[in-house]
């Protein structure tokens, strides 16, 4: 409890250097990682990510130091070379892109560990830390380092939002911006450019091996709780923030843990969750949202069932039993129950002993229905001309669907007729002028 | 003899790896490879914590089933989130990869093993863990018979499937429309590959899995046009990849795997520029000659 | 114009098929006679190649059933074969013209067992059909369209089936194989053997086809030429959409409606 007042209070200057370097990483990512997202070029982040380690490694080898300016031109070379060959191969040869992927990022990773290992043996005092680029260590982001990547990061962000609209349009796209004379090409290498420093500056915080998620799961997780991309952008910022504090915090109560993990955990949970609860695409609203549709359709039947009974008595408002009722249409007995107090509820029956009845708005409904049954059913013999004896079964399902307007409009279409395929009357509202 | 140790048990884990990416590389699957070849981890390191050993064919198992149990994942991302594909591979494997990482750092005194070599092995150290027989007998290094063991299973998968393998790569609408279950195959291949992954984490580590398994099969898809011959060729390399990597490694003092990742996309690189029939110089030259001669 | 025939080889009852809740193909019914050459038409999108998936159980069935000679396919899948569009296949694929014709034999072969001398010989006998056998050593990535198309054949035809589903086969195809491949055709059609032929060229459709299926979303026509291949209809089934039927079907999808009422 006090490390966790200690830090979020971030009266230690330390903290706040780390804290603050690991949310601009992580907002930088995540913002590039959208459009990359967009593109359905994510996992070509994670190839950039992977690559950037022999560059790094090859900076240190020719400088002899971790003067980060260096380390930071070896990774985006390296980086941008893995680009570009991922894009030769894939055009000049028939080795399809996903092969190109995996080719390029497990070759220049191995490349890399080689060089990693080569520096570790030789015993070079000034390698400790190198292999940090593995994993990340947010802890060990302090003063001129931060103050580098900070720079950077800021850049991007100055970037996204200079670009913002141009990005727009190259994801989603292409071909339409190439028409209205946008320098396409151009702002594909902008755009790559930014993807690499972004991989370039993220592995600090996550390491190499987990930046694609940096990239990809803000974008994912977002992309579950809005269509608009400005708010993608907005969610995926704020989703990687949080994930880089957590991760900047963890850093400075466990020193041990290792952190790039960790802040891909956050990250995947938030992702994960999203995709659960995410109003309208999220997984348990859809559940629901077909529960509902599922109730919906029971009782808009119990309605039906109450309205035709009613038609072979000729009597509405007659009282009816369950047992009557199943009879009629064979419903289980739990579910009809639960159909009927909630109809009872909404007023569409009254309850009397064990037996229900109609109300005028039951009525009214249960014939509305009915009429859309039989409407529906003279649409599909008519115009789709299916046999009268299919067409049961698609009514059954269509009536329950149709709005008023269309069923005005399919009443206009069939020149209002009186009775369905199979001679039961189309019961109307009003009379009809003729 | 350990250099000889470490070059057969390279090779048999080259020519599994390599002989399963060729079906994997045709059927655009290989960052589902890479996939897996990630999200193993956290299986292998739980099945460590129950079983107590490295060993165990329980650990195999469990930590296989981890890779079908990914592809599921991705594909219930997929299917039920509408996610789209690449993302759904992304999250699913960093997730589970990050899991992995952090178990071995909470559990690192009950579990032998360590961050930076699940991801690249120590196949150099293979020769020390020897299997003692009850009776005394060495029998040569543990890994070396578990890599063994996994070629001959993965050799008799490929063996007994090749043609519904084969059928189902090329041609799933037609093999569905003939009865071969696209479902099933994908299934095993991809149980197979897990298996494998789980088997070679500790000779090679993650990448150098997913390296042997795409390399050698892209190298060789752009020399040959027969299957039989590709999956040859692959193995072949594999063969070379590991010898030469042993060498590279030894005379620049560095991880073997790294260095065997090295050599296979040397291979690639060289096939890319020089195929007869793909080879970008070649078919240039092709075409400077015919430009010539018309 | 609906022609219902008795003893059909393929009868479809009810069939509904969906792609994200949004039924693409609606309550078709019909029923074809065995020996007959179908065409089945219809503008893009309607529906023409998710008829055939379905009825293959390529693409789920979001209701109905098929049955092709009174059983389900499950049951008697050797005697059904299948050519897919030639785009449906990456023909980098490392593979010589023979191993894919004999692909056509693996339906009777079964599990674990390798293509014996006889089906390379079918496969070979197959080739000579379609006029392709100086090239059964071939690799597919050098073959013209029509090539590719007379290979797809071939493995069809080696697997000796009844029943021929096509999705179409002349598609990008030069003028002298599309008149081979109809000639194929034809003769397969008298030996008995019923072949069903997803077409996209109306001029074409009197001289090729015995039978003929009009499709836009739901069947419109189906029957011989004389009867189901009228201005009329061709009018109806060209003529534009039925927009109330696809309003439904839009609001299907955004409700995220089930298929049929289940309670």
């Amino acid at each position: 409890m006090e490390d966790l007042i200690t830090f979020f209070s971030f009266q230690n200057p330390n903290i706040r250097y780390v804290a603050g370097g690991s949310v601009l990483l992580a907002i930088s990512s995540a913002l590039v990682g959208c459009f990359t997202f967009l593109k359905k070029k994510a996992l070509v982040g994670d190839a950039v990510a992977h690559a950037v380690l022999p560059g790094i490694c090859l900076s240190f080898l020719i400088s002899g130091t971790k003067n980060p300016i260096y380390l930071i031109i070896g990774a985006f070379v390296t980086g941008w070379l893995s680009l570009v060959m991922i894009d030769f191969i894939t055009r000049k040869s028939k080795i399809k892109e996903d092969t190109a992927i995996g080719l390029i990022l497990s070759v220049f990773f191995g490349v890399g560990i080689l060089l990693l290992t080569m520096i570790q043996h030789s015993g070079n005092a000034a390698q400790s830390g190198l292999d940090s680029f593995l994993f990340g260590k947010a802890a060990a982001l302090v003063g001129q380092d931060l103050y580098i990547f900070s720079i950077i990061s800021v850049c991007l962000l100055l970037g996204v939002i200079l670009f913002y609209k141009e990005f727009a349009l190259i994801s989603f796209d292409e071909d339409f911006a190439k028409s209205i004379g946008f320098p396409v090409k151009r702002l594909e290498l902008a755009l790559t450019t930014l993807t690499v420093l972004a991989v370039v500056t993220g592995i600090q915080a996550v390491g190499v091996v987990l930046m694609a998620a940096m990239l990809i799961t803000p974008a994912a997780a977002a992309r579950f709780w809005t269509n608009k991309l400005s708010i993608m952008l907005v969610l995926a910022a704020v989703f990687g923030a949080f994930s880089g504090v957590s991760g900047a915090y963890i850093s400075y109560v466990a020193p041990s843990m290792p952190t790039g993990p960790w802040i891909v955990m956050i990250i995947s949970m938030i992702a994960i969750i999203s995709f659960f609860v995410a109003p309208e695409r999220g997984i348990l609203y859809k559940l629901i949202t077909q529960a509902k549709i599922k109730r919906r359709i029971l009782i808009e039947n119990i309605l039906k069932l109450f309205y035709q009974l009613g038609e072979l008595d000729k009597n509405f408002s007659a009282q009816r039993t369950i047992e009557q009722i199943q009879a009629k249409r064979p419903i289980k007995t739990a579910s009809l129950l639960s159909g009927l107090n909630i109809l009872s509820h909404q007023g569409f029956l009254k309850k009397q002993n064990n037996s229900w009845q109609l109300t005028d708005q039951g009525e009214k409904k249960g014939q509305r229905i009915v009429k859309l049954h039989r409407l529906w059913e003279v649409y599909l013999t008519k115009y789709l001309r299916i046999a009268p004896d299919h067409v049961h079964e698609d009514a059954d399902n269509i009536e329950h669907i149709l709005t008023p307007e269309l069923e005005s409009r399919l009443e206009a279409l069939l020149q209002y007729p009186t009775s369905d395929p199979h001679e039961s009357i189309i019961p109307y509202r009003n009379v009809i002028k003729s | 003899m350990d250099a000889f140790y470490i070059i057969l048990t390279g090779s048999l884990v080259a020519i599994t790896c390599g002989l399963l990416g060729c079906f994997l590389v045709l059927r655009k699957m290989a960052m589902v490879g890479d996939a897996i070849s990630h999200a193993v981890l956290p299986g292998i390191v739980i099945a460590f914590l129950i079983s107590g050993s490295r060993d165990s064919v329980v650990m195999l198992l469990g930590a296989g089933a981890i890779g079908i149990l990914t592809t599921v994942l991705i594909e219930f991302f997929q299917k039920k989130g509408s996610l789209q594909t690449d993302a759904s591979i992304g999250v699913t494997f960093t997730w589970l990869f990050a899991l992995g990482v952090i178990l071995i750092s909470v559990y690192a005194n009950e579990v032998d093993l360590d961050q930076d070599c699940v991801l690249h092995g120590e196949i150099a150290y293979i020769p020390l863990d020897l299997w003692i027989s009850d009776s005394g007998l060495i029998l040569g290094p543990r890994v070396l018979y578990v890599s063994g063991t996994i070629f001959v299973i993965i050799l008799a998968f490929i063996i007994l499937g090749y043609k519904e393998l084969y059928l189902t790569t090329f041609d799933p609408a037609f093999a569905t429309a003939i009865g071969v279950s696209t479902v099933v195959w994908h299934y095993l291949l991809m149980a197979a590959v897990s298996l494998t992954t789980v088997a070679s984490f500790e000779s090679v580590g993650a990448i150098l899995v997913v390296a042997l398994m795409i390399a050698p099969p892209a190298t060789a898809y752009l020399l040959t046009e027969s299957f039989p011959r590709m999956l040859f060729i692959t193995a072949i390399i594999g063969i070379l990849v590991s010898i030469l990597g042993y060498y590279l490694a030894a005379y620049l003092d560095g991880s073997i795997a790294g260095a065997m990742s090295t050599v296979a996309g040397v291979f690639f690189f060289l096939a890319f520029l020089f195929s007869p029939t793909e080879g970008i110089l070649i078919k240039n030259n092709l075409r400077e000659r015919i430009k010539t001669n018309a | 114009m609906i022609v219902n025939v008795e003893d059909p080889v393929l009868e479809i009852h009810d069939l509904t098929v969906t792609y994200s809740k949004k039924p693409v193909l609606w309550g078709v019914d019909l029923t074809l006679p065995k020996g007959s050459l179908v065409g089945v038409i219809g503008p893009n999108g309607a529906g023409k190649s998710t008829l055939i998936k379905a009825i293959m159980e390529i693409v789920p069935l979001s209701s109905g059933w098929v049955e092709i000679l009174q059983k389900p396919i499950a049951e008697i899948r050797e005697r059904v074969s299948y050519v897919p569009q030639k785009e449906s296949v990456d023909w980098d694929f490392p593979a010589s013209v023979r191993d894919v014709v004999v692909m056509g034999r693996y339906a009777e072969l079964g599990l674990f067992k390798r293509p014996r001398k006889a089906d390379y010989e079918a496969a070979d006998y197959a080739l000579e059909q379609v006029n392709m056998q100086q090239y059964a050593n071939r690799q597919i990535s050098q073959l013209s369209g029509g090539q590719q198309q007379r290979v797809f054949l071939a493995r069809a035809l080696a697997q000796n089936a009844e029943i021929y589903f096509m999705d179409e086969p002349f598609a990008g195809v030069d003028a002298a194989t599309e008149k081979a491949i109809i000639n194929i055709l034809k003769a397969m059609s008298e030996e008995g053997k019923t072949v069903i032929v997803v077409h996209h060229d109306l001029q074409t459709v009197t001289q090729y086809f015995d039978w003929v299926v009009q499709l836009n979303t739901r069947l419109v026509a189906s029957g011989p030429i004389e009867q189901a291949f009228t201005q009329e209809l061709l009018q109806e089934t060209y003529g534009g959409k039925l927009s109330i039927l696809s309003e439904v079907g839009n609001l299907l999808k955004k409700q995220q409606f089930p298929t049929r009422d289940m309670t």
